[in-house]
């Protein structure tokens, strides 16, 4: 009798072996849908047995408008005190995703005193993640150290988000990772929407803004993945009527001239315009603003 | 039922969730740290893969940003092979043209979607078919920018 419960639980064990193997890191699932695609002038049609989204991170969309010279509006940003809202894994997720993005704003401006009250709160939401406390300790102490250099902040702030993707995927916890994502994707299209002056639209904005019509559908993308999660299912359904208004952003796209050596760096030629009438752009982050407003006022 | 085999059942079973946990390990301590002096745009991508398997990843890339695609598989997988393509299929890069290198820095004239993909190539001198962890990193960093991160 013992020996055939032995041998029904390294069953199980094994059943779950194999059940795992599957759910290991971020990887699509395919075997709905296995994904083909053509490589011209090489094979006909090859098998993908993992597909990986990524989306522009804050850092990096605030780059881009950091380059604009525009004022600073801390009064865009999710304030810290309505923290405390923030109950359940999947809202403090979320919600570390949104304050990230308000401090990589925050950072371009060199507002310290102002990164250093959303540093402490990404912190606390980490810890409420069980991402691991000497991580906690080791950015506090860098901050002190370093609070006064923007470059230093920036690597702090990239340290602190990949060491918590890299923990959650770790510990099969892709969906916690993807909603973090989510909150910092919606937060910096907040700003930037919130940011512009549709009146007067400067035309960087309006090209940043329209060019994450490119970015929403990889967004959608890695949510998917997790779509029989309850909260992500509602996040889902209100990105594809964002994704819808971002369709009507017109894009012609000629053919590229390969890739050419300018200065020393390898530059790919390729020729996209993207054309958003005003009428689009209110519309994006009319969507965008309920979406935010979902997220943040609990 | 024998100690030995039970000891093998429990083995078989934790394999994966190791497997998991060492993959990130190696893209944390073997290829994030290539990226310097770029940032890494925080999205860990790795997986498990065998010769013969293909990966994508699928990504935007702004004009005036500088990128670094870095492609890196653990050692039995020997050289992999990655090409960059836009989303209408046409082939912009591949390393098998300077000698499979782990790593490209460029830019894009144009902000668009792009599609990386990884070939792990199949050893015909091998009898068996050797697995390994596959990290696909993105590092970027401003137009011009020379911060070096510490």
């Amino acid at each position: 009798m013992l020996k055939i419960s032995i041998k029904i639980c390294c069953f199980i064990l094994i059943l779950a072996n194999a059940m795992l193997s599957y759910g290991c890191q971020n990887k699509k699932q395919v075997h709905e849908n296995r994904i083909e695609s053509s490589i011209p002038q090489r094979q006909s049609v090859i098998p993908v047995k993992n597909v990986f989204y990524n989306v522009p991170s804050p850092i990096e969309v605030t780059e881009i408008i950091k380059k604009m010279n525009l004022l600073y509006q801390p009064d865009l940003m999710n304030d810290v005190s309505h923290a405390s809202n923030y109950l359940s894994q999947a809202d403090i997720a979320i919600n570390v995703g949104v304050y990230g993005a308000d401090l990589s704003y925050i950072r371009i401006y060199e507002q310290f005193q102002d990164a250093a009250r959303y540093l402490a709160v990404i912190k606390k939401f980490t810890r409420e993640l069980g991402i691991p406390e000497e991580q906690e300790r080791l950015t506090a102490q860098r901050v002190e150290k370093n609070l006064e250099n923007q470059d230093s902040l920036l690597n702090i702030i990239s340290d602190t988000f990949t060491r918590s993707d890299s923990y959650l995927k770790e510990n099969e916890r892709g969906e916690t990772a993807a909603l973090i994502v989510f909150g910092g994707w919606i937060e910096t299209l907040y700003l930037a929407t919130n940011i512009v002056d549709l009146k007067n639209p400067q035309k960087e904005m309006i090209s940043l803004i329209s060019q994450q019509k490119h970015s929403v559908s990889n967004l959608i993308g890695i949510l998917n993945q997790y779509r029989n999660d309850s909260k992500i299912e509602q996040i889902l359904l209100d990105l594809k009527e964002l994704d819808a208004s971002f369709q009507e952003i017109v894009q012609s796209r000629k053919a590229g001239s390969g890739v050419k050596v300018k200065n020393g760096k390898n530059v790919i030629g390729n020729h996209v315009r993207l054309t958003a009438s005003k009428e689009t752009i209110k519309k994006i982050q009319s969507i965008n603003n309920r979406i935010r407003a979902k997220i943040t006022d609990l | 039922m024998t100690i030995k085999n039970i000891i093998i059942y429990i083995s078989l079973a934790i394999l994966p969730t190791v497997s998991c946990a060492q993959c990130n390990e190696y893209t944390k301590k073997q290829c994030i740290p290539q990226l310097t002096p770029y940032t890494f745009n925080g999205q860990l991508n790795n997986t498990v893969l065998s010769e013969g398997e293909t990966a994508e990843l699928r990504l935007t890339f702004y004009k005036d940003q500088e990128y670094r695609i870095l492609v890196k598989g653990e050692d039995e997988l020997g050289k992999l092979q990655f090409q960059l393509f836009d989303t209408d299929n046409n082939l912009l890069y591949d390393n098998a043209d300077e000698g499979y290198t782990d790593l490209w820095d460029f830019m894009v004239e144009s902000t668009d979607d792009f599609i990386v993909r990884i070939l792990v190539p199949q050893n015909k001198n091998k009898a068996e078919i050797e697995s390994g962890c596959v990290s696909i990193l993105v590092g970027f960093r401003a137009f011009g920018s020379r911060t070096i991160f510490k």
